[in-house]
Formats: C-alpha cells, structure tokens, sequence
C-alpha cells in the first residue's frame, strides 16, 4: 500500500486528485466496510474508494499491470455478457493481462481447487429468454 | 414443511461450493426447503461497484424481480453482497 486509507482522505481534500487515482491504495480495498462503521469522523470510506476506483477506471490512468482494475474490468464484462459472474474466466484474463507467468507458478494451486473447491471451467450463463427479458431491461 | 426461494449466487457455485454443500446441509437438518429461483442473474457486488455503479445498481435491481415469479413467500441469499446494496 503506497498510502494510507488517512493520507488518502487528506490527499483528496488537498487537491491531488491525480496522485490519489494512482495509488494502489484504492485497489487494494476488498469493501468490508469496517473502516465506514468505525470512522471517527463518519467519513465513508468504502464508498470514497469505490468512487475512486471508477474516476481511475474512467481516466485510465490505474497502476499498471496491476491485477485489480483489470479484474473488475473483465468481471463487468462477463456479467454484462453472460448475466452472471465466472471466476474462471475473471482469473485467466487477469492473468493473461497482467503476469502470463504467474499462470505457471499458480498451476499446481489450480489443480488441486480443480479437485477439491470446484473451479467450473464452462461459463455459467443465465437462460437465453431471461437474458433477453433482462437486456431489455438493463443492457 | 417451508419452502424457500434460493438465490445461489455466482460465487457459491465456483469456489465457495463448499460453503453451499454446508448450507443445503443445514437447511436439510432443519428440515427447510430451498427452491433455486430460475434464472438468476449477478447480484452486481464488490467489483462491479468499482467500474460501472449505474450497472452496478441496475444488476442488483433485477436480482428481486424474480422472486415474486416463484410460489415461494420469501427467499434466501447466501451471498451477503447481493443484499447489503
């Protein structure tokens, strides 16, 4: 982490706005939200930083070669194709974006979950009918 | 015996499959049934917060629709995510 969540919030009201997009602070949050219920000064946190993360996302100018953005990235498109989500799919194009060697290094991890976790390789997809209703009513 | 509506999520079906496997058992144990809604879609969580929220929110929206279409009175998520929005 290259900032604190505390430097962070006083880089923001600072004015450097281009800093705080870059950091990896912000895509390193997981949203548990425990930082929101604490907050002394009932800053909210979690939504500053997901705020942050689209501002990034929309200016392109994330870490690079930073695995984060590029997963949220490639799940939004999944979902917006498929209707649901595949981890699967999600991890092998993070992968392939940002450390292809990885893959290898990570290999024998993926095959015992391909045993044990149950990693499902097909995408899972919603029915076409639904997809259809459900386009037409949001994508 | 009552019958749930099921909302698995995608997760529960790909690496938190054990966690489903425990959940049914409980359920099953309890002597509750859980009747998967058909065609389920993304409960729009995490991630997809942090690149698009217009979507974000339109995805959560369509997850509860689709209880009304089953018999079920009320449904269950075990993904927490899907609920919190």
């Amino acid at each position: 982490m290259d900032y604190t969540p505390r430097k962070l919030m006083a880089m923001i009201k600072a004015g450097f706005k281009d800093e705080a997009l870059r950091s990896q602070t912000i895509w390193l949050c997981s949203s548990c939200y425990s930082c929101t219920v604490m907050c002394p000064a009932q800053i909210k946190i979690t939504d500053v930083m997901y705020s942050l993360k689209r501002m990034a996302i929309e200016e392109r100018i994330y870490p690079k070669r930073f695995p984060t953005p590029v997963l949220a990235k490639a799940m939004a498109d999944i979902i917006a194709k498929n209707g649901r989500n595949s981890e699967m799919g999600v991890v092998m194009e993070m992968s392939l974006k940002t450390n292809p060697m990885g893959l290898l290094k990570m290999a024998p991890l993926g095959l015992a979950l391909l045993g044990r976790a149950g990693w499902r390789s097909r995408i899972s997809s919603i029915g076409t009918r639904s997809r259809t209703a459900v386009s037409s009513r949001i994508w | 015996m009552k019958t749930y509506g099921y909302y698995p999520g995608c997760s529960v079906r790909s690496t938190s499959k054990a966690y489903e496997k425990s959940l049914l058992g409980v359920f099953k144990a309890l002597n509750l049934e859980l009747k998967e809604l058909k065609d389920w879609n993304c409960c729009g969580a995490t991630a997809y917060f942090g690149v698009d929220k217009d979507m974000a929110m339109a995805v959560s929206g369509a997850t509860w629709p689709w209880p009304n279409s089953s018999n079920s009175t009320s449904w269950w998520p075990p993904a927490r995510g899907a609920t919190s929005r």
